[in-house]
């Protein structure tokens, strides 16, 4: 029982933390705002008995990539005087809600129909999360993807390295 | 652990370094080396192309899958074939392209290298991480050779809307994964599969989800009406090898990709819903492509609205893979049309390449007249677009007869779809004979000044493709029998 309550306690921060994302116009407090919800995100990884991902994504997430994206908003300086101005800016936001709320509401019902009465599982004793399991399907079953993720890399730092060449 | 079966990936991988490791020689001017790069690129494909076919003459078939990642059946095969070609033939086209108007030829070939990779995977996946890593590979490496014209403010506005469409759409797709994934415990299609034809309650709201949502995504890939958004403003904007390479490559392998995935869903409690929501796409795709191509006043974006249409067709056809007796004609009359698509998009836009160039724009109304002035190019784009249209002696005529014909047997209730399809073919026949009229009839324009001549690797790509579409209208059978033996695509 405590856990669905740590779970809704976590889930509220999480969205919350995402909406401020997307609402502060100032980018540093959006990104801290991120910041929010990544944790939040790894207390729920916890929640699953999921060690490896929680440190992971405390690690990585809110660490590294965070550090990154504080460097690159430091970097650019940008304010919100260079920005275009946005007109009928409410208008807007009010007519995505009122089209995707339908897709929305099919969603939340259907999550509810399916998944709403499901527990959270008890702490497994096979090791379940751990890194020695993580580690274990990651190098068998799942090498060939990992394998694509390492190219996948390649092709991102080659094409980041393109466009941001200075000479065009 | 036996790598055999991506012996021709690994080649292609190979090919993307060493095009990045040749950047690093020192030549004596940098239009050698560009052309080395274009040979390096267009010769490690070629090798990986000719290990696939020694393995098909040897009959060397029985290789081992990787898990449920990498499923080495005669499907993949054939798709793997197929983007292999429209690889090679992107690179022939992007040769004077990238000797001209793109700096960092190394990064461009590389990235058209891995793309063909990702796509690769993606035909032979059977499981949904690897399918979508795949499909983020070749997304990836696609966002960047859109972008890769830094001079042009069209291909960064392009990019940037392909990439943000990119990043929504397979957000839609994973959620849609995720559902099905939560349902029935399994990554693995074939499991899936199981799962799903032993599932025996009625309709329910999840499995409408996670089937729209999985749709969406692949929607996008395949530009099919309402994910088509970005297909317009990216095929202009992007650098005419790359738009070629998006309308052959990127659409067979996301269409070779929604069959494995339709294949997982066939079953009893699926297949009304998602034939439902492909009938309504296709018929919408095919309609709004076609009508809107006839207005339009840019040779890419008339070609990017056609894409849409035809995407529309191929649809058509995949809905009556829902119909157990026409299944089989259906996944023959699918395959084969993406094939005879690779070879007469690519030859159309090898044509275009040159007119353009002449015509120093791709406004429609600017290539008038250009037949005398390139007949050759001119006679490859007519007959490229008859064959889109679906007329004989093309090979467009052959995979629409197939197509429709697969529709038609599997029920009466279909009718109306392949009347949709017949009437939107009547539209096409207008604006690309609007076009050949206009190449053929109109005034010579005076073109001083320009090279008229067409240069060997565009007249090399034409040749094959006019021979492709010409080849696989006479002689369709060898590829019929081909793929109508394929079976078990899970």
């Amino acid at each position: 029982m405590e856990t669905t309550l740590y779970f809704i306690i976590l889930a509220a921060v999480a969205v919350i933390g995402g909406l401020l994302t997307i609402t502060r116009s100032h980018p540093l407090s959006a990104t801290l705002s991120l910041v929010v919800t990544l944790i939040a995100l790894a207390g729920l990884y916890a929640l699953l008995s999921a060690e490896f991902l929680f440190v992971i994504q405390i690690l990585v997430y809110a660490g590294a990539i965070m550090a990154l994206m504080v460097f690159v908003i430091m970097l650019l300086n940008v304010r919100e005087s260079s920005f275009p101005k946005e007109t009928g800016f409410e208008v807007k936001v009010l007519l995505t809600f009122a089209l995707s709320s339908p897709l929305l509401l099919t969603t939340l019902w259907a999550i509810h129909q399916h998944f709403g009465d499901s527990t959270f599982p008890a702490l497994s004793a096979n090791g379940f999360g751990s890194i020695k399991s993580v580690g274990l399907e990651l190098y068998t079953q799942f090498f060939f993807p990992f394998e694509i993720v390492s190219i996948l890399l390649l092709v991102a730092l080659v094409g980041v390295v393109t466009l941001a060449k200075r000479r065009a | 652990m036996n790598l055999t079966a991506i012996l021709p990936e690994i080649l292609v991988c190979l090919t993307a370094l060493a095009v990045i490791g040749a950047d690093l020689g020192t030549y004596r001017n940098d239009s050698r080396r560009r052309g080395l790069m274009a040979w390096i690129a267009g010769t490690g494909l070629t090798v990986a192309l000719a290990v696939l076919f020694g393995w098909q003459l040897g009959g060397y078939q029985a290789f081992v899958g990787i898990y449920s990642s990498f499923r080495p059946d005669a499907m993949s095969w054939f798709f793997r074939c197929t983007l292999l070609v429209s690889g090679i033939f992107t690179v022939l086209l992007s040769v004077d392209y990238v000797k001209d108007r793109i700096r960092h030829a190394g990064e461009f070939y590389a990235l058209l290298c891995l793309a063909t990779l990702g796509a690769m995977f993606m035909v032979a996946a059977t499981d949904m991480v690897t399918f979508y890593l795949a499909l983020e590979l070749l997304s990836i490496s696609s966002f960047v050779l859109v972008a890769l014209r830094k001079d042009s403010p069209k291909a960064s506005e392009a990019a940037l809307k392909y990439l943000v469409f990119g990043a929504l759409s397979s957000g839609l797709m994973l959620y849609g994964l995720s559902f099905l994934f939560g349902m029935s415990g399994s990554l693995e299609y074939a499991q899936i599969f199981t799962y799903f034809r032993q599932y025996q309650e009625p309709f329910n709201l999840q499995l409408l989800v996670a089937v729209l949502m999985t749709l969406a995504g692949l929607g996008y890939k395949v530009s099919a009406v309402p994910f088509h958004m970005w297909t317009p403003d990216v095929y202009q904007g992007a650098p005419m090898p790359v738009t070629a390479f998006l309308s052959a490559t990127s659409k067979v392998a996301a269409f070779a990709a929604l069959l494995r995935i339709l294949e997982t869903l066939n079953v009893a409690s699926l297949t009304p819903l998602w034939a439902l929501v492909l009938m309504i796409m296709a018929a919408l795709s095919m309609t709004l492509g076609n009508l809107v191509a006839a207005v339009q006043q840019d040779v890419k974006r008339m070609f990017a609205y056609s894409s849409i249409a035809h995407a529309g067709y191929i649809l058509a056809g995949m809905v009556a893979l829902g119909d157990s007796a026409a299944h089989d004609t259906a996944l023959t009359a699918i395959c084969y049309y993406l094939l005879v698509y690779v070879f007469m998009n690519l030859g159309a836009f090898a044509a275009l390449m040159h007119l353009t160039r002449l015509a120093g724009s791709s406004r429609i109304p600017d290539l008038a007249g250009l037949a005398t002035k390139a007949p050759w190019a001119a006679f490859i784009l007519s007959c490229c677009l008859l064959s889109l249209t679906g007329l004989p002696p093309f090979a467009g005529f052959t995979g629409k007869f197939y197509l429709f014909g697969a529709l038609l047997s599997a029920g009466s209730e279909y009718v109306w779809l392949v009347g949709v399809g017949v009437l939107n073919s009547v539209v096409s026949l207008y604006y690309y004979s609007r076009l050949m009229r206009l190449m053929y009839f109109a005034p010579t324009p005076e073109l001083e000044g320009k090279d008229l001549t067409l240069s060997p690797a565009l007249k090399l790509v034409s040749g094959f493709c006019l021979a492709g579409i010409v080849g696989l209208f006479l002689f369709p059978t060898p590829v019929l029998t081909f793929v109508s033996a394929l079976s078990a695509l899970l």
